[in-house]
């Protein structure tokens, strides 16, 4: 049953009996279990963040955590948050999530996990006609039970053969980045603006301040195998067997009579188009964590992302540039807490959005200038 | 698509100025100071599921700690994940592949430990090849020292520097090819590989081997482009490819070397000359036969037949690979081994061959196996 021509029939009922159903899913041995140096370093490298928080020993030490901190979303490089029904045969794609951050996330912090599937939902969808919403929470502790932070995705699960034949994505296709674009990508590159030790007090934020601009891309395949070797690699070799003789649906045997792993569509513009996308296209947690690093770079070190919600409206392909921007929309002090909200989206070269945002961010407030719940 | 003269100027030919300017490297310690890399259970478990190694000295803490080892060590093909992967400096432009490498150990490279790196250029040998005319051999000499200062293991990797193809006719052109499976090969293939196991914890007396004596085969495939580029054996910093980062790294890198840098007409950006392991446009510009393997994973898959076979009480001492044609998506590589000499003290010498389906054999490699550890050449102190 690993024919992507296959139609799978999409109901509440039919992605229960492969797994998509609510309740606790098995514990997966983190992939990075402990926050470590050079994994925190690697990272930052490949979601492209020059945040010297994240990786510049010396300078982190000065900083009010008085040491290296990874940003929130590293905790994909723990649990990438994405569990494919087993026996599925469907397409799937990461549409969103909410994180909700509890604690920095401090070097030397061992980290486990907990999962389950708190709903499941079929909706009507332009891209593959039916699809299951299946919304998951995942949840990070350290060693002494602390939650650490909360992610509730939405994964995507679609009918490829409907998605092809329906073609909502058909006029994607790969750009062509040259003369005056160049420069601008470079030099937005060389001009990204972060905030860094310069503290950010609430007081100081105005509404309507704007955030960004931050460029990612043109997306390349290495920056998505940057990122996916970095997080959750798929399984390969007599591991990729495995888990096929195990029923996972997540693989199609190409005309060549070889099992692939959908994750070629990662690679690949032929095996993406299988799946509705003509070109191949990013993993989809990367743009939240690219989202999560231009927040920072406006928050700067004494900041903390508390929320992030991050909507992916549209698919980032291979020689795509995302243009990240945004804006304050919100600033409330009260003696408890100074929280920002900000709201960001991310559009390709050619105006499309691909990314929606919005986060909480705590900052500093000349009232009360430490705010020891940022920083413990 | 890109013009002859395009291509042409991306693909300068190999220069006597070029391997003079290599040559004048020669036997130089890189002036880079590597990142120390610590050897987590985590970087040691990922890299062997990654070739799809089961073997649970590199898995399982409870395990390893009653072998003789006394706690989880890597394996031999985690040396190719400490950076430098290679020392092959100079003739930029000029496609690299990995040609083989020459691993020896003076101990188990043990979870915990701190590994540095010091990196030359060894050698440098001017051949001509078999399919894309003159090329350039750079052998490295690779250290790998602890953190107490003692030499664990060293390394000698040579990269074939070759040019791309060129539509004037020269640089390297192998014809391509795209291997075909039938569903019952594959069903008799993966029953193989899923019935294979490994000698493990049940010692291998000297009084039991024999010369001539075949090791088990160990067979890996169909290849498919996610072994190659997305299966977590390179998010270490080994490779230099990911090792860059992504984006402004990117970016920052193609700055600094332009000549790294290789036009995709597809895109308009200059992208790296790699990509031909994961891009059959690029593998096919580069004079592949198709998106290809990455030499050091074939590297690590005859040392992963090797301590298969040997099993835990056993101490690879020295493994080496040559690396003579590409391997391509669909391939499937079979890894063969033969007992060539006994010695009373039970160091074992071991000839290799990897052949793919339509008999090409695509490596050749050997390995020196210390049955007990305790006796190996080198003074190896297993249980600390």
């Amino acid at each position: 049953m690993t024919d992507s021509t296959i139609v799978a029939e999409i109901t509440v009922e039919s992605a229960a009996a492969v797994g998509a159903r609510k309740g606790p899913l098995p514990t997966r041995k983190p992939h990075h279990g402990e926050i470590a140096r050079p994994i925190v370093h690697m990272w930052a490298k490949a979601i492209g963040s020059r945040n010297l928080l994240s990786f510049d020993e010396s300078y982190a030490r000065q900083s009010c955590f008085g040491g290296i901190v990874a940003p929130g979303t590293f905790l994909y490089a723990v649990d990438d948050t994405v569990h494919l029904p087993v026996g599925s045969t469907l397409g799937a794609a990461y549409a969103q999530v909410r994180w909700e951050f509890f604690r920095p996330l401090r070097l030397g912090t061992k980290v486990t996990t907990k999962s389950w599937i708190e709903d499941v939902i079929v909706k009507d969808s332009s891209f593959a006609d039916k699809a299951i919403h299946q919304i998951s929470v995942t949840e990070y502790y350290d060693a002494q039970g602390r939650l650490l932070a909360r992610a509730r995705p939405t994964l995507f699960l679609y009918d490829r053969r409907a998605a092809v034949e329906i073609g909502k994505y058909s006029h994607i296709v790969r750009h062509t980045t040259v003369g005056a674009e160049v420069q601008k990508i470079s030099t937005a590159y060389d001009e990204e603006s972060i905030r860094g030790s310069e503290v950010r007090y609430a007081e100081e934020v105005k509404i309507g301040e704007p955030l960004g601009p931050v460029v990612r891309g043109p997306l390349t395949a290495e920056d998505v195998i940057c990122f996916v070797e970095r997080s959750c690699p798929p399984t390969t070799y007599e591991y990729f067997l495995d888990a096929r003789r195990n029923g996972a649906g997540y693989y199609f045997i190409d005309e060549y009579g070889v099992p692939n792993s959908w994750y070629t569509a990662l690679l690949l513009d032929d095996v993406a188009a299988r799946e509705g996308v003509p070109v191949a296209h990013d993993y989809g947690p990367e743009r939240v964590c690219w989202i999560d690093d231009a927040i920072r770079n406006w928050a700067g070190d004494a900041g903390f992302v508390r929320t992030l919600d991050v909507r992916l409206t549209s698919p980032a392909v291979h020689t795509h540039t995302t243009w990240i921007t945004g804006s304050v929309t919100d600033v409330r002090i009260t003696d408890e807490s100074s929280i920002a909200t900000v709201h960001l989206e991310g559009t390709n070269q050619a105006g499309v959005k691909t990314i929606e945002a919005a986060a909480e961010v705590e900052l500093q407030s000349l009232r009360v200038p430490v705010r020891a719940s940022a920083i413990r | 698509m890109s013009t002859v003269a395009d291509n042409v100027s991306q693909m300068p030919e190999l220069t006597d100025e070029a391997i003079d300017e290599a040559r004048a490297v020669l036997g130089r310690w890189f002036r880079r100071s590597w990142n120390s890399l610590e050897i987590t259970a985590e970087a040691v478990a990922n890299s062997a599921r990654s070739l799809g190694d089961r073997n649970p000295l590199y898995l399982d803490e409870k395990y390893a700690a009653a072998s003789p080892y006394g706690g989880l060590i890597a394996p031999p093909y985690f040396l190719a994940a400490i950076p430098p992967l290679h020392a092959a400096p100079k003739l930029r432009g000029i496609h690299w592949m990995y040609a083989g490498s020459n691993w020896t150990f003076v101990e188990p490279l043990r979870v915990g430990d701190t590994i540095t790196s010091h990196a030359r250029l060894a050698d440098l040998q001017i051949k001509e090849g078999r399919v894309g005319g003159r090329m350039v051999l750079q052998t490295g000499e690779l250290l790998y020292v602890n953190q107490r200062g003692d030499l664990v293991a060293t390394g000698a990797p040579t990269v074939m520097r070759t040019v791309r193809r060129r539509q004037d006719g020269k640089g390297l052109s192998y014809d391509p090819r795209r291997p075909c499976w039938d569903a019952e090969d594959l069903r008799v293939l993966e029953e193989y590989q899923l019935s294979r196991t490994l000698r493990g914890a049940t010692v291998r007396r000297i009084g039991e081997v024999t010369v001539g004596e075949p090791l088990p085969v160990l067979k890996k495939g169909p290849f498919t482009a996610v072994d190659f580029a997305l299966s977590g054996f390179d998010a270490q910093e080994g490779w230099y490819g990911f090792g860059q980062g992504a984006h402004i790294y990117q970016f920052l890198h193609r700055r600094r070397h332009p000549a790294d840098a290789f036009k995709n007409p597809d895109s308009g950006l200059d992208d790296k000359a790699y990509r031909g392991h994961w891009e059959p446009y690029m593998a096919q510009q580069a004079g592949m036969p198709g998106m290809y393997d990455m030499g050091h994973h074939r590297g690590g898959l005859m040392a992963q037949a090797v301590t298969d076979w040997a099993g835990d009480q056993a101490f690879v001492v020295n493994c080496t690979s040559v690396i003579s044609r590409p391997i391509v998506v669909g391939d499937v590589l079979s890894i063969e081994g033969t007992v060539d000499s006994v010695a009373p003290d039970g160091i074992v010498h071991i000839a290799l061959r990897g052949v793919i389906q339509n008999g090409d054999v695509v490596c050749t490699g050997e390995a020196t196996v210390a049955l007990e550890a305790s006796k190996a050449p080198a003074s190896i102190s297993i249980a600390k």
